[in-house]
């Protein structure tokens, strides 16, 4: 586990925890702050959050090419005991993570096989060895590629309007995460606190 | 577009504001010669892969990457051409 002095987090006195995991790789560079928009708005609702630091990537020192996929389900399981979160949002390829009996709400969850493909592709178009800067093994995308969505036991999904699957909301807004230069989108930021918030309240309720 | 089940020129357009940043405005200006890959500076080969997930995501469709060369993504109306082809099947 990396150290929880590096973790990012917001909120931490308050009563309320959740934790995130981000989308992976490059996607999490390029919705990193709409996240944080996002925790800051949680804070302000009285829910503190934290940042999954997931071996190999954010501020952890393993090499991501020493990495498999169940070191970051442990990872998962080990911040929320470190944490003590009671809900989960995860973002993209985040959803692949985590699961169980840990209530999760997420954001445009993808399967494990189309990131793997996004990631060839990618590699292919900038004529590279890496993934997009990431130094991956073929194991770690064989793991990613066979992993299945959970389904954990009280689960909320969003996505955005323009995505046809099926989700319990849609919100307007770009897809940050496929953008070289994603800004903010402070509008998709708050609809998106606000839905999660929403929901947090109504866990708590049931 | 009429007999079309799914706009394609509209998904299109609205993929090229969501991806490379570009204006609505700007998008909504494009017709079947404007250039794209080696015109558009927003569109290098990072963001053609962008691209190309994203519309496979809304059209439904699945782009072989055999199928990806410079000519199909070299004007507006060659893309919209191809995906066309793809969504007919």
């Amino acid at each position: 586990m990396s150290d929880p002095a590096c973790w990012f987090r917001t909120g931490t006195g308050c009563a309320r925890q959740i934790l995130i995991i981000e989308p992976l790789f490059e996607e999490a560079n390029r919705t990193r702050r709409m996240i944080a928009q996002m925790m800051r708005m949680l804070e302000a609702q009285g829910i503190g959050a934290t940042i999954v630091d997931l071996p190999g990537t954010g501020e952890s020192l393993t090499g991501v090419a020493d990495v498999r996929l169940t070191d970051w389900a442990v990872a998962v399981g080990s911040a929320i005991a470190a944490t003590g979160a009671s809900r989960i949002a995860a973002f993209r390829g985040g959803s692949l993570l985590g699961g169980g009996d840990v209530p999760t709400w997420r954001f445009a969850p993808e399967t494990g096989g189309r990131i793997v493909r996004d990631l060839r592709r990618v590699r292919a178009s900038g004529r590279s060895e890496t993934y997009a800067g990431h130094v991956l093994t073929d194991a770690f995308l064989a793991d990613l590629e066979a992993a299945p969505i959970p389904v954990p036991a009280k689960v909320r999904t969003v996505r955005l309007s323009a995505d046809a699957a099926p989700a319990d909301a849609k919100v307007d807004g770009a897809p940050l995460w496929r953008r070289a230069e994603p800004g903010e989108d402070a509008a998709l930021s708050k609809a998106l606190a606000a839905d999660l918030a929403q929901w947090i309240d109504r866990c708590a309720a049931l | 577009m009429s007999g079309e089940t799914v706009d394609v020129d509209a998904c299109i357009r609205s993929v090229l504001v969501d991806i490379l940043g570009i204006s609505r405005e700007r998008a909504a200006s494009f017709d079947d010669d404007t250039g794209l890959f080696g015109t558009l500076p927003e569109l290098d080969s990072m963001a053609v892969a962008s691209l190309l997930t994203e519309i496979e995501d809304r059209l439904g469709i699945m782009i072989d990457d055999d199928d990806v060369d410079g000519e199909m993504l070299e004007t507006f109306g060659r893309l919209k051409d191809f995906a066309r082809a793809k969504v007919a099947g």
